[in-house]
């Protein structure tokens, strides 16, 4: 982990106090995660429901709710972002960091036409800015985005676009105000797989023309391996796995990795001559986090101590290139869980 | 697998649905939601309908359920019962033989009614309601056949998670001894790593009951895995049509061509085209305006339904 | 339920009203024996006799009273003369609870040698109080029973209504907006007309009831309609009407239960708009007629006129027994509501460790620390 990456979260951990007596008691639903992001890299969070994955990267940029408390570090080139005073992390919201969402139809004020989301946007860190020069600029970023006939769809409203378009128009968006860091927090979830690749190719070109970071996160570890140059695999709060994408998918370290490769179907497997291998149990709830590994309940090579003691981070050999690092969370050392 | 008996067979189905409603709806604006559609499933076959949203997948599943009335074309089942033609309580009785299981288990499941209620609901009504014991007992033995326990009877919805309230719905669509059981989408509302339980579960499941199944996805990846056969569906027709093991390295329309490609990440960034709206007419391919093949004659007439080899089928002039 | 009740703990003004509430309503069971003095018993040389009840170093004692201006009707106090209030006294006969006969009352004067007036007398020399307790068994049944006739006929309708749409829908909307377009008031005024023009008490109850919820009903009606609407798409509905369940039960098993929260809501905050209603027309001297007592008829002209509400402040009483209890259904509906729906809540929990820290800027919340 170098001291002078891009994006430095360390032992980030956020929970959320029960708003009412009757909500149950206090939901951890990180429990202190550490990783990095260099420039112009793509770091994908893999990661089922429970895990974690959104709401550590919603802390980034503080996007969580009030009463969520905080704890860890944050540091944005160098600069602390956890326990910031509001005016500030405003003035890091779009023009550092950029955020697109899963639903793109339901980020947008339906009553607002597309050209004037955009000068309000642009105004944000342009105040002044012209209703021409937003216009002009609007039209720079939808054809970087690939939008076809965007002078003529500045006028459009939200309903009048599909949602690939509008995803589009989000990273437009998210674009508009120059940030380094886009978070993508399930962009292609809802959408056709179709258009889902050609979202991804889309965030691949920008990440290469415009050298911005990219956290890309989703539940399907397929989609992230096509993208990402690093993956983090989270689990009950905890990170899990850590390196680069196409080591990690061809030799995983943690037996989650390896359950979770080994339980999606692949093309050229049938029923009729492979069956699927199916993880038991269920997703851990994070109001009731179990001492010891999360995944433990689960495990195929469970050992008494992991039910009891959280396992150390351990890393792999030291490597001349730091992006080549590997780190996961087990007891087991990397060639025993490869046999 | 060669599945002879055909259990549901459909020819030639068509729904159209209306853009406008109301007092101001003016003739002549609809969608073709299902555009002469023929397939047939054979007894204790899993047949697929893929393909992405609005390509009718859905609707066509719900006609087969008469959830919807059709406008045109049969729906066979078993010999030859005109589902269309059925009124009361033969309606009641086809009803009983084809389940429809839901996407999504939280809604599908009603949150205020014990697990044995929402079990035996529908039991309660129909004419081989075997009395409060017997059915808690069968109820019992459906529970633990999904995986789950007796003693899940007495509790909520609420206090279950997502893949065992999927469990719940199809232990509901299993009690009345169905033949076909029509899946949409019911594992995509789950876990990855709960979706390979389901799929499992479904397995035991057909094998033990020689049940039919129509299986609704969008992941080519499930499908291929766990159907026999697929059928590619794009704006209400069929695209292509083969068997699940040899689609993968033996498809022929470009549109199979672009989902394959799509989940195997190795789609390009062509921006997006689809800004037409649905067609309402029965001119030239479905197709054609996103085909990277396509020419005049492609716009001008539809492309017939060609044989093209063992069980597979294709809908394109220029394959 | 257990539920609820620990909720109430963090709400102390709903705590307040529902034990309130809950004395009222016993009250009302056991008025015979709390109420020193049946309704109709009058004192005639006591008209507008104030409070007499005093706490002294003699006890509490009633003490008596005499006019000095009979116009005017203003009392002064003599000076010695007291009269011990004791406890469990004898007094009118009476059934309690309806069957057991007894004569033994909460509270008065031995020997009944002076009336005891707690709150005062009207203009007839009752007893101000007595009239009360006696009349908030009107006042308070009255709100349950026309919210029950309401309700029903809301889910009923609504119900069909939301349901079944086309025909159905556009039929019952329209005979609702018949009873919604018809005043209130003319529409009793016409009943009234229609009947005998002297009814008993019984039957005055009786029809003001009904007329009440007739005019309420429409209003929840559309709220049921449109929720019923709204509910028919879900999916386990669809799933209810492809097994075959008869429609009549889907509405009122598997649809109308859901929002059974929302149902008990709307009970506690609509008894108390109709203990209102029945307070105005008996007011107006539409509703609850003499010998019977409601709040609602104990508020009447004699109050209405400045010289005494100045002169006779106690003739008030019923008016804060009516604030009382609307607000305390009002705290209550409200708490219910946030109970239900705890992530809509308008008012945060009441935490005296949030408000200290609020205070002194220590003392912040705690939250007991999970995996590191």
């Amino acid at each position: 982990m170098s001291e002078h990456s891009f994006l430095r979260v360390e032992n980030l951990s956020v929970t959320f106090p029960p708003k009412d007596a009757r909500l149950g008691g206090p939901v951890f639903a990180v429990r202190g995660v550490s990783w990095t992001l260099e420039k112009g890299e793509i770091l994908g969070i893999v990661g089922e429901s429970g895990s974690g994955k959104s709401v550590s990267t919603s802390a980034i940029p503080s996007l969580l709710p009030a009463h969520a408390e905080v704890t860890g570090d944050i540091f944005l080139e160098g600069k602390q972002l956890v326990g910031l005073p509001k005016e500030d992390i405003r003035s890091f919201r779009g023009r550092r960091i950029g955020m697109i969402f899963q639903e793109p139809g339901r980020s947008y004020d339906p009553l607002q036409n597309i050209g004037s989301v955009f000068h309000e946007t642009l105004a944000n860190s342009r105040p002044g800015i012209s209703r021409q020069e937003s216009e002009e600029e609007a039209i720079r970023l939808l054809t970087e985005v690939g939008l076809p006939q965007p002078r003529e769809r500045l006028g459009n409203y939200p309903h009048q676009f599909s949602g690939g378009q509008l995803q589009r128009i989000g990273i437009a968006l998210a674009l508009a105000q120059g940030c380094d860091l886009l978070i993508a927090d399930e962009p292609t979830t809802a959408l056709d797989v179709t258009i889902q690749a050609q979202i991804v190719a889309l965030l691949k070109r920008i990440r290469d023309d415009r050298a911005i970071s990219i956290l890309f996160i989703s539940h399907n570890i397929d989609l992230v391996a096509t993208i990402s140059d690093r993956i983090l695999v989270m689990y009950g709060g905890l990170v899990m796995e850590e390196g680069p994408t196409r080591q990690v998918l061809a030799s995983p370290a943690h037996p989650y990795t390896t359950a979770l490769l080994a339980a999606a179907p692949r093309f050229d497997s049938h029923y009729s001559t492979s069956p699927l291998l199916s993880i038991p149990g269920k997703v851990p709830d994070p109001s009731r986090p179990l001492p010891g590994c999360p995944f433990a309940p689960r495990c195929s090579r469970v050992m008494s101590g992991c039910r009891t003691e959280l396992p150390p981070l351990r890393w792999g050999p030291q490597e001349a290139d730091e992006s080549l690092a590997r780190s996961w969370r087990c007891v087991f050392d990397r060639e025993e869980v490869r046999l | 697998m060669i599945f002879v008996e055909p259990l549901v067979r459909v020819e030639g189905l068509t729904k159209k649905f209306n853009l406008e409603a109301g007092f101001f709806a003016r003739f002549g604006k609809f969608v073709h939601a299902v555009n002469d559609l023929s397939f047939t499933i054979g007894k204790g076959e899993t047949y697929a309908l893929v393909g992405e949203s609005g390509c009718g997948k859905t609707t066509t599943a719900r006609l087969i359920v008469r959830m919807y009335e059709r406008d045109a074309g049969t729906i066979f089942f078993g010999r030859d019962t005109d589902v269309g033609l059925l009124r009361g309580r033969d309606l009641r009785s086809y009803r009983e033989k084809v389940k429809y299981v839901f996407q999504d288990p939280a809604r599908s499941l009603n949150p205020r009614m014990s697990v044995y209620n929402v079990l035996t609901s529908g039991y309660r009504w129909s004419s081989r309601w075997p009395g409060a014991r017997r059915a808690r007992e069968e109820a019992a033995l459906i529970l633990e056949e999904v995986g789950l326990a007796p003693s899940d009877l007495d509790r909520r919805p609420a206090d279950f998670s997502g893949g065992q309230r999927q469990r719940i719905s199809i232990a509901r669509s299993l009690l009345m001894q169905p033949e076909l059981l029509i899946c949409d989408e019911v594992v995509s509302a789950l876990d990855v790593s709960i979706q390979g339980q389901i799929l499992n579960l479904l397995q035991d499941i057909r094998e033990k009951r020689g049940l039919s199944i129509l299986f609704i996805a969008h992941d080519l990846k499930v499908a291929s895995y766990f159907c026999d056969r697929i059928g590619v569906m794009y704006r209400g027709e069929l695209m292509e049509e083969g068997r699940a093991q040899d689609l993968y390295r033996n498809h022929g329309h470009p549109y199979t061509q672009l989902l394959f490609a799509s989940a195997t990440g190795g789609a390009e960034e062509a921006p997006n085209s689809v800004t037409t709206p649905q067609r309402n007419s029965a001119h030239g391919c479905a197709f054609a305006h996103r085909c990277p093949l396509a020419d005049n004659s492609c716009y001008a007439q539809r492309p017939e339904w060609k044989n093209i080899g063992d069980d597979h089928f294709i809908r394109c002039h220029k394959r | 339920m257990k539920g609820f009740y620990a909720f109430l703990r963090t709400r102390p003004l709903a705590m307040i009203s529902a034990v309130f509430l809950l004395t009222v309503y016993l009250a009302m069971a056991f008025a015979e024996f709390i109420a020193p003095y049946s309704p109709g018993t009058s004192f005639p040389q006591m008209t507008y006799h104030p409070p007499n009840v005093r706490v002294s170093s003699r006890g509490v004692t009633a003490q008596e009273a005499r006019t000095v201006n009979p116009v005017s009707w203003s009392y002064v106090r003599v000076k010695d003369l007291h009269h011990p209030l004791s406890l469990f006294v004898k007094g009118e006969p009476y059934r309690l609870l309806g069957f057991i006969e007894t004569d033994r009352h909460l509270f008065g004067v031995a020997d009944s040698a002076y009336p005891v007036f707690l709150l005062g007398a009207d203009n007839l020399g009752r007893d101000l109080f007595s009239r009360i307790v006696y009349g908030s068994r009107i006042s308070l049944t009255i709100g349950f029973i026309a919210t029950a006739i309401s309700l029903f006929l809301a889910i009923l309708f609504g119900g069909l209504s939301g349901f079944f749409g086309g025909m159905t829908d556009w039929s019952i909307m329209r005979f609702s907006e018949f009873f919604m377009l018809i005043p209130g008031l003319y529409l009793i005024l016409f009943l009234r007309s229609l009947l005998s023009s002297t009814m008993d008490s019984g039957q005055s109850y009786m029809v003001i009831t009904i007329i009440l919820s007739l005019v309420g009903w429409p209003g929840s009606a559309r709220t049921v309609r449109g929720l019923v609407h709204s509910i028919k798409r879900e999916e386990f509905v669809l799933n209810a009407q492809l097994e075959g369940i008869p429609s009549v039960v889907i509405i009122f098993r598997h649809i109308i239960p859901q929002m059974a929260s929302l149902l008990i809501v709307s009970i506690a905050l609509s008894v108390p708009g109709f203990i209102m209603s029945e307070t105005t027309l008996s007011y107006l001297g539409l509703g609850i007629v003499d010998p019977a007592v409601s709040w609602g008829s104990l508020i009447r002209r004699d109050i209405s006129t400045l010289s005494n509400l100045s002169n006779f402040p106690w003739l008030l009483s019923p008016v804060w027994m009516l604030l009382g209890v609307t607000l305390s259904f009002n705290f209550i509906g409200d708490a219910l509501r946030d109970f239900y729906d705890p992530y809509h809540a308008v008012f945060k929990r009441f935490s005296l460790r949030t408000m200290l820290s609020r205070i002194t800027g220590r003392f912040a919340p705690k939250v007991e620390g999970g995996a590191q």
